[in-house]
């Protein structure tokens, strides 16, 4: 992935992205109150967008909460839902191959993003109506 | 310098794009969505942030819902107003004053982020007032 070109796009799209650390190799940026990732690895063909610790788990929800993501990942295209110590991730990845990354490309990720956090959210307050 | 030359500054610094532009607005990009900023006269600090594009009032029962949601806005969140225009279209607006150039950036970067958290806010107060209505037509059936 074409580090700068990306982030050039993610500027034309209204974003701002600050690196988490001196490294560089992980940035950060605001979308509408979510807070969203981006690794950065120049030797990797893919780019990647996620929502971290969206949403915590313990003893006591932990089977729910994975029936949840299982329902999750089965009713959205594209975007994977994981536990990772004891939160809930959301993940895209996208595989470039010899392309990069576009304005369209990235808008089309973070509005999926977007969709599985809010459909996340209503599956776990039991509001869910199909509609995002 | 006037507000508009320091708002186009101000926006190369963070990188972003400018998509239209007019004697006293522009027209850009913030977190995906197409944000008018305008208002920018040479012989005024004032600066008005909008938002639209967002909602459209089809119906006279989406438009009372509208101006319910809009109203709900205006109660709960500072500084942001909402308001039908004549073609029932919703918009979101933050104007203000600035005292000093050098405050420019932070209360433009303020008024973006306070749009986008208004239209999120109007949006989920509009789904919920849609939901009540419905429950109630429901009920008004049984």
């Amino acid at each position: 992935m074409n580090k700068e070109l990306t982030l050039q796009n993610l500027r034309t799209l209204g974003f701002r992205p600050v690196p988490t650390d001196s490294d560089e190799d992980l940035y950060e940026f605001e979308f509408e109150g979510l807070d969203v990732l981006m690794p950065v690895n120049p030797d990797d063909n893919c780019v990647t967008f996620l929502l971290s610790r969206v949403y915590d788990v313990n003893d006591d929800n932990r089977v729910e909460t994975m029936e949840i993501l299982l329902k999750l990942i089965s009713s959205l295209k594209y975007v994977q839902a994981s536990l990772f110590q004891d939160t809930v991730v959301l993940t895209y990845t996208h595989y470039l191959g010899d392309s990069e990354t576009t304005p369209e490309l990235i808008e089309h990720m973070l509005n999926l993003l977007s969709v599985a956090f809010v459909r996340l959210y209503s599956y776990i307050n039991g509001t869910d109506d199909n509609e995002c | 310098m006037s507000a508009k030359s320091k708002v186009l500054e101000i926006l190369s610094s963070w990188g972003f794009p400018v998509i239209e532009e007019s004697e006293s607005s522009v027209v850009l990009r913030f977190q995906m969505n197409y944000v008018s900023i305008g208002s920018m006269r040479d012989d005024s600090n004032f600066v008005s942030v909008t938002l639209s594009g967002i909602f459209h009032a089809d119906n006279d029962e989406e438009t009372f819902l509208a101006l319910r949601g809009a109203n709900d806005l205006a109660y709960r969140q500072m500084i942001v107003k909402a308001y039908l225009d004549s073609d029932l279209d919703l918009v979101i607006a933050v104007e203000f004053f600035y005292p000093e150039e050098e405050h420019l950036e932070g209360l433009l970067e303020m008024a973006l982020k306070a749009v986008v958290h208004g239209k999120k806010t109007f949006l989920d107060t509009y789904r919920s007032l849609e939901a009540q209505q419905k429950l109630l037509r429901e009920a008004e059936e049984e």
